[in-house]
């Protein structure tokens, strides 16, 4: 009658007192991300060559193609509009725009949410976290846990595991035909990106 | 006591969203009610028009803040079958795992809001725990919690992650346990089952009157699920029972959606054994610059009944000429004044929760 | 020693002091005199009124506490960590600052009233409430010594007192205007009345046993034995007519949050806001109170009289029968919350039909089972063994074959 859901939240009350109950207290503990997490993006400038294949699959139009200095253009990002879909890594032939695990993105004006290729290129990879094991033990027990694949160390080089190598050349595929086609949803910008392919 | 009217909604805690629900009550007992929704109309199926395909799919994840991905996958077969492609088998099977995850996690979400309505306060902070595990998974399968973005035209986005199977199985053994916990506490609470029998009763006739589809006509007593009668992707090769219920009240509904969850969680388990090796897209594909002209109409099996979308291509561009998205929840909405009139102004949350509805694909 | 006696010592060493100290400046005159006199005449009063607010004082630390208890152990049974945010650094985790948190917040609020309601009516709503709440306080001893007053009547002067509050809660839900609230005033006068009556019958069985309304007699007749062995259903009536009177899950269909807003509540903002919650506690403390009074026998503890020699000279004597007191009422307040948090809420006319139908009935069947007891068999009264178990196995009985019949359903 009564005495199931009286019982089984007693349990809880004597478990929780041998191991963690299922909070984990943010801000003074966060949770460990995985590496295709899509959080703020960060631009390799290096690689960039100002193509706007990113731009141009931009579902929300988000991303301007700006002068930074002679003959380097760069994309600038409006955060406050991007819906953090990922097209526009995976639009990005030359692998510069990668999206890390920063997550805590809230300021204080909307100017501030216009990000510049600058800052863009200044994001830190926030992975880490310091509960990860532990949930997972709460919730399998004691057995082996699956460790997740080690984080990157450079962002231009560990985003690709092997397995995902593979499945992201055809992925690319769709991506690639929105950036071949003229440029029609940017009706209203004032800056028009440059026609055609790359 | 004379008789007013009574505005449940737009903003109370018990809709689960922004509708409402506008009463006759005399005393406690409703004698009218009428339905009032279209707070969250977005115009999708408008936007739809002026965009291309694959800069709609985001959108497509708006359509349910608790099952998005039910929805691209949807959209995204709707448009397979305009351009006649048919995505690799593994990458259906990502599908159907992914959808499956979904049913669950949607299923954890209607419980919890279900229970906490009544006044049980700790199972919604376990429903809750428990679909954090199942975004956990997402977030390592698709790299976002709720909005995945992760089905695509002629396949997914990405193959599964290293160690993604030994973790799926072991949260599915883990979701095992804890729907025998939510069987303690929920149903076999003396308290519940006063509250849930014979609340909203929906007999089989009206049922089918009032275009209930999904669980809610499972419930009223009709064996239906688009998965048996019409299969799409993989669903012919695995095997799961379909739940049925009796009176269509609150504690069919229950059972039914309980059982739901326990059929996902073999599904997926049955989905992770049998794949095979392969691609996850089609080789090579580029999305046609024209849209075929022609028709086609999709459903599939929402957590919330029978969705199904109707897209339409013109010759000329790659965007749709028209797009239909036939969301299960509005009817439901729509049917319940029908049903509600003699209950309580006290069941009124059960028989709304029981509809569970998910308001932004009701008003789109 | 008696709490009167002790304040009053206190209060004329304090004042004594002043005047000594007065006259010690040299400051004579009609002034110090008509001051004294006047002290003279009024000290009965300041004295009184010391006591009273230290009793409030006792009992509304006494519900900062319970609030505390029941965030942290409401989410420890929904495994979860609850109210964690303590000062930073010190006492992270503990929680100590939520409430006085929240009570500054509820205080720095607006405090609105609709255009058209009652202006009148719905601000004494909530004070009704409180006053009724706190004023039950001073009936109830914490100990021989800790008590305001010891009235003859005193079970029946909490009785009255407390069942003063269906009255308050449904002129709030009325004068406020607003359908909601007055449906909840509606649910909450009907709930409160049909659980009301088994609420006070369960107690005349206790009173019977022990031959007078007053409180400490009723403690002092249950020295050998609890009356919660002779008396087991009138307990468990108690317990459900309890929740049912302080409106708790599962019996809070008047504040439900999920069909109405708040219910009676929901246009109180602010200081109204924080009293409605406050006497929600406060009657809660005054509910295990007095179940721990009546049937858990009030403060005597299981430890045998010790002294304890203290480093400053002096004795220390235990057991401390106040805190005894105190830590059963919190015992009972737990279960009070595990119970609202495995248990949904019911449905108002599931109240009324298990109020009328179902505890009603066994509260009688409790009362003739005592009296036929006391007639029958007065000479067990002396042997407590006997008696406890010549009482309580019948109750048991019919207890455990009324559950089997399915009547509680």
């Amino acid at each position: 009658m009564i005495s199931r859901p009286l019982w089984i939240t007693l349990k809880y009350l004597l478990r929780g007192l041998r191991r963690r109950p299922a909070t984990v207290l943010y801000p003074f503990e966060k949770i460990r991300l995985p590496y295709q997490w899509r959080g703020l993006h960060r631009l390799d400038d290096q690689k960039c060559t100002g193509c706007g294949a990113c731009s141009r699959s931009c579902p929300n139009i988000c991303i301007d193609i700006i002068q930074v200095a002679e003959k380097k253009k760069r994309p600038a990002i409006d955060i406050g509009r991007c819906l953090f879909c990922g097209y526009c890594v995976d639009a990005c032939p030359f692998d510069a725009l990668h999206m890390t695990g920063n997550y805590e993105l809230a300021v204080f004006s909307r100017k501030e949410m216009m990000l510049t290729p600058e800052q863009l290129s200044k994001v830190e990879d926030a992975r880490e976290g310091t509960i990860d094991e532990e949930l997972w033990k709460r919730v399998y027990g004691d057995e082996e846990i699956p460790a997740w694949p080690p984080l990157p160390e450079k962002p231009s080089k560990g985003k690709k595991e092997p397995a995902k190598e593979a499945a992201k050349e055809p992925a690319k595929e769709p991506a690639k035909e929105a950036a071949k086609e003229p440029a029609k949803a940017p009706e209203n910008r004032p800056e028009k990106p440059p026609e055609g392919g790359k | 006591m004379t008789q007013m009217w009574l505005n449940m909604g737009p903003q109370h805690p018990a809709t689960h969203g922004l509708w409402d629900l506008f009463v006759r009550v005399d005393g406690e007992t409703i004698k009218e009610a009428q339905t009032k929704i279209g707070y969250l109309h977005r115009g999708v199926e408008k936007i739809a028009e002026n965009r291309t395909v694959e800069k709609f799919l985001p959108l497509n994840d708006r359509l349910c803040y608790v099952a998005n991905s039910s929805w691209t996958t949807l959209f995204v077969m709707g448009v397979e079958e305009l351009l006649e492609v048919t995505s690799p088998e593994r990458a259906q099977y990502i599908r159907v795992i992914v959808l499956e995850l979904q049913r669950i996690a949607s299923h954890l979400v209607w419980l919890g809001a279900y229970c906490s309505d009544m006044g049980l306060l700790t199972m919604i902070l376990w429903a809750w725990r428990d679909r954090e595990l199942m975004l956990d998974l997402f977030q390592f399968l698709t790299g976002a919690r709720i909005m995945h973005n992760f089905p695509r035209v002629g396949g997914v986005r990405n193959d599964l992650p290293p160690t993604f199977r030994e973790r799926a199985l072991k949260a599915m053994d883990y979701m095992d346990r804890m729907c025998d916990e939510y069987e303690l506490i929920c149903g076999r609470n003396e308290l519940f089952v006063m509250r849930t029998k014979g609340i909203g009763a929906l007999p089989l006739d009206r049922a089918i009157a009032l275009g209930a589809t999904g669980p809610m006509l499972r419930a009223s007593g009709l064996e239906r699920d688009v998965r048996k009668e019409d299969p799409y992707l993989v669903y012919d090769r695995l095997d799961f029972k379909v739940p049925v219920g009796r009176n269509g009240d609150g504690w069919d509904r229950y059972t039914v959606r309980l059982e739901e969850t326990r059929q996902s969680v073999s599904l997926v388990r049955q989905c992770l054994q049998k794949m095979p090796e392969g691609d996850v897209m089609i080789p090579g594909f580029k999305m046609p610059k024209v849209l075929p002209a022609r028709a086609v109409y999709r459903r599939a099996e929402d957590p919330r009944g029978e969705g199904a979308v109707y897209i339409v291509g013109d010759g000329k561009t790659n965007r749709p000429y028209r797009l239909k998205i036939r969301s299960p929840t509005y009817i439901h909405l729509l049917g319940i004044p029908h049903y509600i009139v003699g209950a309580r102004v006290s069941d009124v949350p059960i028989i709304m929760g029981g509809a569970d509805p998910c308001m932004a694909e009701v008003d789109r | 020693m008696d709490l009167y006696s002790a304040v009053s010592g206190l209060v004329n060493w304090v004042v004594g002091g002043l005047f000594g100290l007065v006259e010690g400046l040299g400051l004579r005159g009609p002034v110090v005199v008509f001051l004294r006199d006047l002290y003279g005449s009024l000290e009965h009063a300041i004295i009184t009124a010391v006591v009273a607010i230290l009793v409030l004082v006792v009992g509304l630390l006494m519900v900062v506490l319970m609030l505390w208890i029941e965030r942290k152990l409401i989410g420890r049974l929904a495994d979860r960590r609850a109210t964690m945010l303590g000062i930073r650094g010190i006492g992270r985790g503990t929680g100590a600052i939520q409430l006085f948190a929240d009570a500054i917040k509820l205080f720095v609020k607006e405090d609105l009233a609709p255009k058209k309601a009652d202006r009148h009516v719905f601000a004494a709503g909530p004070s009704i409430l409180v006053a009724s709440s706190v004023l039950v306080l001073v009936a109830i001893p914490m100990s021989e010594g800790f008590a305001a007053s010891d009235l003859d009547g005193g079970l029946i002067f909490a009785m009255a007192v407390f069942g003063f509050a269906p009255f308050a809660v449904f002129l709030s839900g009325w004068s406020a205007n607003n359908k909601y609230t007055l449906i909840g005033g509606m649910r909450s006068a009907t709930q409160m009345i049909s659980c009301e009556i088994p609420f006070l019958l369960s107690l005349v069985g206790v009173v019977i046993l022990a031959g007078s309304f007053r409180l400490v007699d009723i403690v002092h007749m249950q020295g050998e034995l609890w009356f919660i062995v002779l008396q087991p259903i009138a307990f468990v009536v108690y317990f459900i007519a309890m929740i049912s009177e302080i409106e708790r899950i599962p019996f809070d269909l008047p504040e439900a949050e999920a069909e109405l807003v708040e219910g009676w509540q929901t246009e109180y903002s602010g200081l109204k806001f924080a009293f409605a919650m406050m006497s929600g506690y406060i009657r809660g403390y005054v509910g295990c109170a007095l179940g721990v009074l009546l049937f858990f026998g009030g403060w005597s503890s299981p430890v045998p009289a010790y002294s304890v020699a203290l480093p400053w000279g002096g004795e220390f004597s235990g057991p401390v029968p106040e805190l005894w007191f105190l830590m059963k009422v919190l015992l009972l307040f737990m279960v009070l919350v595990w119970v609202r948090a495995a248990l949904g809420r019911v449905r108002v006319d599931q109240i009324v039909n298990l109020g009328w139908k179902r505890l009603l009935p066994l509260a009688l069947f409790n009362i003739a089972l005592t009296v036929a007891f006391l007639i029958f068999a007065p000479e067990l009264e002396s042997d407590t063994l006997a008696m406890g178990v010549a009482f309580s196995v019948p109750s048991l009985f019919l207890v455990a074959m009324f559950w089997k019949w399915g009547w509680f359903r």
